[in-house]
């Protein structure tokens, strides 16, 4: 970096010309643009952009010039210099790069779990410099992550602010070292006692560093008399401490080798060098925490606080800083978190505080959630203005690197993001990503249109109780994928009209009729209301129930058959919006059954017991013991079934009884043969892909649907071409963009989708991140209701005339991971919350 | 520390440097004679002629020219000759320069290779006749592709050897992802060998009187033979046509044996049966030539690199088995993986160099029935060729580019 200093002399010149006039500066613009060329590349130039600049200057339609790194001006008006590359941003967000307050980047797989009881470990001597995971996190517009030595014990190391971006050593990565010191109480041993003893370590190691600072102090004093008492008051010490402190007597003060450099920590530490990070969980740790950092006055940030919601006040008075997070967590939740959440939250005044957002994800690439929790963040009730100040400013100022990134300002490192629309709509797609002013992301997104996302808070929702008819109006109605103007007309629990316009045109359309007199009608303004959402492919978490492991033909079994409804997964599915499941059975029985329709919320849950058969050709149902074992068997026998002739049965049954359960296995199969039930694929490598699309081709099947996650994007156009559907698993946070981009490679091929997932939160993550990668909403919010329910052959989803009157009114579009369900209906009466 | 950390980390991005360039200089070896190629490419939409001259062309069909010339037009060959009368066709050239061979794409007579790594093979039941290897081939493999840069163009995928009769083998081509197939449902494989005995997994399924057979050599003797005489009984139209059909002679039968006594026992019962089966492995063959003769199987070896005397089965290896063989005048491929490496050390321990050429080439495609389209370099078949730096057999001479139906590898590499 020697090129800042004469820069900033470069613009002082500059903006001296300024003053003295036209031809000048003209003269000196070029001058300049040679000289950016020369050092560092052309300047870039972001245009006619919203600029969330989390500084001083608010949010504003303006430029930002990027030169040597830094931001070389920002504001409403700003001349570009010649030669700079120029990004027209109209219709673009612009925020700074956005910071992970704790994750895993950089860090070699050994050192996830490395650990020890001392603050001495440094989290920069586990950094790999060729590690390719930056690509991911960039995707998502986030350009420095906090990172720390793993949690397991009460002490960890130091942690350091590191950069995003194509590094090639440790130098350049590290933006800060020994950032803080890192502390974590209950996350190993589960008992109160265990945490009361991690406090009681913490306090030790405190009281010491104490006392060996108010050592130090009277040595420089020179007063050995009060040195002297001292030591004997602490007789009781341990011997290693009274060890060395003699030393420290002994020999010079300056020779390191016989410091303790865990001490040496904490004193920086009591100076307030150097804050606490605290991970916490747990009322009485916190409230033990909160005391500790008010008894020895030292710097103290928060972190984790899933399970505190008891002392929300004693967190409001102390006033420390926190890391916030996770707000969203696929997969099991580990011991300390699990039955905590983040909810309390929303209830205190976060504006006054200084709060930060994590994923606190255990692997590098666990990071690209980061947007994903900040919509769950505004979803549970927290501002998005500052959900995302907590991203940026926020974080920069606790990880004390605020005069370099957070905010864009003059001068400021040029971290930047830049989204296709609301940057807290987990389903907007970054456009740019730049780190110390060089693109380190870049897509081909055109900004999105402002109509399909957000504006949370305008959203009208409907009453607790409604009347027996009445009509719901809107300007965004989701029919067939498409939000137009709408208006539906409930009777008795169904749907007796639906027409395009919204209320005010209604009004005038309804003035001949004279029962419209009596028909309430609910304006919801642009509210946007959908049909009861579907999950096309779904156990509800009830897998094992609904598998049957004797036999690879289970043709005549029903997913439903086994199905409970009461289950709290059930139950929280149908709050979160979603009404139809596609029941499936397990994976793990080549032909595994019948596929059934159910309804959530009301007593007589099955539609149709038998919508559709699952076939499985992926590795899941291959098994050593027993027919199949291979891909080769599994074509074999689901050949064999369509083809009428039954599989060999190796379970001992008496004669008639096999010859009557073969007969009813292959009726349900001459069903699917048929058409009158759909036919489910399971496939994901391509082998497996290619032999359901010849098997599908051999035995005429109308229309199959592949369920798959693998590389569906390479062969898009043969699985259009045998006019399949496809219904797509979740998308974890590990390999988000691959499989994001292998679906929209099908999607752009014709090919329909709907989704798989186990609960709402799945299903709704894997549209979202689908869109936030190119994939058009229509087709995405489409897989989500009557389009994936056709994969399946679920009839009856969607808002048309003598349906069932399910819908569900939402704070905004669903494949905003923000949104969340207003009002949930179904028969016409709102599903109670709880 | 941290300056020897920075030392340490520019050392290591010097090499990653160096590495990269080599990889770049690589395939600019190539890009020379690949130049008047991409013209070609360009003129796609119609028909593409290339005229490729070498200084020495194995055609595998009478003696090598030198120097030669290879007319390809749209996938196929046209011409071949020490000069090719163009005949008005207007043709690219590309000069391969001195020292350069070229020489048919090698052909593969069994292989796992193409298959799919997971669940190869039906190991829950003894005889799945009606299995079809082409349903389990992985186009996008990479061992099928290394495979490709080392030479071969045609494979024949076969079942594994862990059923006593396990399917029919598929013939393939090793690009162009399965628009290649050349033959779709061919030989059966059957294992008369230990293989299906030995390991056998799914021996131990509690809720089940089934017990998976055979346990014993003497039992896949016995499963082999009760399914040749069920085949015999039934009627035209059953499960056992494809068996049928080897008998018939309608189908060819490969029967996989690596020891001297299994050699023997199939040919007992091919007596037996009235089938002329292909014998594939035949690591002790050189014990049984007497016998070979007699009968005339032709052999597709499996030979393995020298450097072990105990091969599968625990059969006692002679590196100089194909020498041996052809010295008896039996008809042999040589098959496995890295085809032209296998020839060499086949040469070296004593195999004629003209048998060792068309045991990898002519011979295998014979053997599998597609020596009509593949193993030579003549008028009307595939252009399946591979251009080298030197002599084929000799050890320091490298492949430079693989042609499959007129395609380079490094088209392929374009795409």
């Amino acid at each position: 970096m020697q090129f800042p200093h004469r820069s900033r002399i470069a613009i002082i010149v500059f903006g001296l010309f300024l003053t003295l006039g036209g031809t000048s500066t003209a003269f000196e613009e070029e001058k300049e643009g040679e000289n950016k060329q020369d050092s560092n590349g052309p300047s870039i130039v972001l245009k006619n952009a919203t600029i969330h600049s989390m500084g001083s200057a608010g949010t504003f339609i303006g430029s930002i010039v990027i030169a040597d790194g830094e931001i070389a001006a920002i504001g409403e008006k700003v001349k570009s210099p010649k030669g700079a590359q120029v990004y027209d941003l109209k219709g673009f967000h612009v925020t700074p790069g956005l910071i992970e307050s704790r994750g895993k980047l950089w860090l070699t797989t050994q050192a996830l779990s490395e650990s020890n009881s001392k603050a001495e470990l440094k989290v920069v001597d586990a950094i790999d410099p060729w590690n390719e995971d930056w690509r991911e996190l960039a995707a998502q517009g986030i350009t420095s992550v906090y990172v720390q030595p793993n949690s397991v014990s009460a002490v960890g190391g130091m942690g350091a602010v590191l950069r995003v971006g194509p590094h090639g050593s440790v130098e350049e990565i590290v933006m800060k070292d020994d950032v803080a010191v890192q502390v974590s109480i209950g996350t190993r041993g589960r008992s109160s006692k265990d945490r009361y003893a991690q406090i009681q370590a913490l306090e030790k190691l405190l009281k010491s560093a104490q006392d060996k600072k108010k050592d130090d102090k009277d040595k420089d004093k020179k007063d050995e008399k009060d040195d002297k008492k001292e030591e004997s008051k602490d007789e009781d010490k341990d011997k290693d401490d009274a060890d060395k402190k003699k030393d420290d007597k002994d020999e010079d003060k300056d020779d390191d080798k016989k410091k303790d450099v865990t001490k040496e920590i904490f004193k920086r530490v009591l100076k307030r060098e150097i804050p606490l990070f605290v991970e916490v969980h747990h009322s009485d740790s916190l409230k033990r925490v909160i005391a500790l950092a008010k008894e020895f006055k030292i710097r103290v940030v928060l972190d984790g606080l899933t399970k505190v919601s008891s002392c929300c006040e004693d967190l409001e008075e102390s006033n420390l800083a926190m890391v916030l997070g996770p707000f969203f967590e696929p997969g099991t939740a580990p011991e300390y978190r699990k039955d905590g959440d983040l909810k309390w939250f929303a209830e205190i005044d976060s504006d006054e505080k200084l709060w930060t957002l994590s994923t606190f994800s255990g692997s590098a690439r666990g990071s690209q959630a980061l947007r994903i929790n900040a919509a769950h963040a505004v979803s549970h009730g927290i501002d998005s203005t500052e959900v995302l100040k907590a991203m940026t400013a926020n974080a920069a100022r606790m990880l004390g690197v605020a005069d370099h990134v957070g905010s864009l300002e003059e001068g400021k490192q040029a971290d930047i993001a830049v989204f296709a629309g609301d940057p807290m709509d987990s389903s907007t797609a970054t456009r740019l990503v730049l780190s110390h002013g060089k693109v380190i992301f870049e897509s081909e997104v055109t900004a999105s249109a402002a109509s399909d996302s957000s504006e949370i808070g305008n959203s009208v929702s409907l009453p607790d109780l409604l009347p027996e008819s009445y009509a719901v109006s809107t300007t965004r109605m989701l029919r067939n994928g498409k939000l137009a103007p709408g208006t539906l007309t409930i009777e008795d629990g169904k749907i007796v009209d639906v027409s395009d316009q919204s209320v005010s045109s209604l009004i005038v359309y309804n003035e001949g009729k004279k029962e419209a007199e009596d028909l309430q009608v609910f304006d919801l303004g642009d509210t946007i209301v959908t049909p009861g959402l579907v999950i096309a492919h779904s156990a509800l978490g009830q897998a094992a129930a609904i598998n049957d492991a004797t036999e690879s033909d289970a043709s005549h079994l029903r997913a439903v058959d086994a199905f409970d409804p009461t289950t709290k997964k059930a139950k929280e599915t149908l709050v979160a919006g979603f009404i139809h499941i596609g029941l499936a059975p397990g994976i793990s029985n080549t032909s595994s059954g019948a596929m059934g329709h159910v309804r959530l919320g009301v007593g007589d849950y099955v539609v149709s017991p038998t919508i559709a058969n699952q076939f499985v050709f992926s590795g899941s149902a291959r098994n050593a013991e027993r027919f199949p074992a291979s891909l080769n068997g599994q074509v074999r026998m689901i050949g064999d079934l369509f083809g009428g002739s039954p599989v060999d049965s190796r379970v001992y049954l008496s004669d008639a009884i096999a010859k009557s359960v073969s007969d009813e296995k292959l009726a349900c199969v001459k069903e699917v043969a048929d058409g009158k039930r759909k036919s489910i694929f399971l496939a994901n490598d391509k082998v497996e892909i290619r032999s359901v699309i010849a098997l599908a081709k051999k035995n005429g099947l109308s229309a199959p649907t592949l369920a798959s996650n693998g590389a569906v994007g390479d062969l898009a156009d043969k699985i259009a071409e045998s006019e399949m559907g496809l219904l797509v698993f979740p998308i974890g946070t590990t390999d988000l963009n691959r499989r994001s981009l292998q679906t929209k490679m099908a999607v752009n091929a014709g090919v329909p989708i709907g989704f798989v997932g186990d609960s709402a939160e799945q299903a709704r993550t894997t549209a979202s991140m689908l869109v936030s990668n190119g994939v058009p909403a229509e087709k995405v919010l489409s897989g989500l209701t009557e389009g994936g329910a056709a994969l399946v052959g679920m009839e009856d989803v969607g808002l048309k005339s003598g349906a069932r009157a399910d819908f569900v009114v939402w704070s905004a579009s669903p494949v905003n991971l923000a949104a969340k369900p207003l009002n949930v209906i179904v028969d016409g009466k709102p599903v109670s919350k709880k | 520390m941290k300056r020897l950390r920075s030392i340490l980390n520019s050392a290591l991005a010097c090499s990653l440097g160096i590495a990269m360039v080599m990889a770049i200089a690589v395939p600019c070896t190539f890009a020379q004679d690949g130049e008047s190629k991409k013209k070609s490419k360009a003129k796609e939409s119609e028909s593409t002629a290339t005229l490729y001259k070498a200084s020495k062309v194995y055609t595998m069909d009478g003696d090598p020219l030198s120097p030669g010339q290879v007319l390809v037009v749209d996938g196929k060959i046209k011409a071949v000759s020490e000069s090719v009368d163009l005949g008005g066709i207007e043709a690219d050239s590309v000069d391969l320069g001195e020292n350069s061979v070229l020489m048919p794409g090698l052909v593969d007579a069994y292989s796992q290779t193409p298959l799919s790594s997971t669940g190869q093979d039906e190991i829950t039941s003894e005889v799945t006749l009606d299995f079809q290897a082409i349903h389990s081939i992985d186009w996008d493999k990479n061992s099928l592709r290394r495979q490709l840069q080392a030479g071969t163009t045609t494979v024949n995928a076969s079942p594994g050897t862990q059923n006593v009769l396990g399917g029919t083998a598929a013939v393939v081509k090793t690009m162009d992802h399965g628009e290649a197939v050349l033959v779709e449902d061919g030989a059966m494989v059957a294992a008369m060998c230990s293989d299906p005995a030995s390991r056998n997994f799914s021996r131990s399924r509690p809720d089940t009187i089934y017990v998976r057979q055979p346990t014993n050599r003497m039992g896949v003797v016995w499963i082999l033979r009760n399914t040749f005489n069920k085949a015999k009984r039934s009627s035209s139209q059953d499960d056992y046509t494809k068996l049928k059909e080897t008998v018939a002679d309608k189908r060819p039968l490969m029967m996989v044996s690596r020891m001297s006594y299994d050699i023997v026992t199939v040919g007992t019962l091919a007596d037996e049966f009235g089938f002329k089966p292909i014998l594939v492995g035949g690591d002790e063959a050189y014990k049984v030539k007497e016998e070979l003769i007699e009968r005339d199987y032709p052999l597709v070896l499996k030979y393995d690199n020298p450097g072990t005397t105990r091969g599968a089965e625990g059969s006692e290896l002679c590196w100089n088995n194909p020498g041996i063989l052809a010295e008896a005048g039996l008809t042999f491929a040589i098959a496995g993986d890295n085809l032209l490496e296998k020839a060499r050390f086949a040469r070296r321990f004593g195999l004629d160099a003209d048998v060792a050429m068309a045991s990898i080439t002519s011979t295998p495609a014979e053997i599998i029935g597609v020596s009509d389209r593949v193993g030579k370099i003549a008028a009307g078949y595939d252009a399946d060729l591979i251009a080298l730096s030197g002599e084929p057999l000799e050890l320091t001479t490298s492949i430079r580019w693989v042609m499959v139906n007129g395609k380079t590898t490094e088209d392929q590499k374009e795409n």
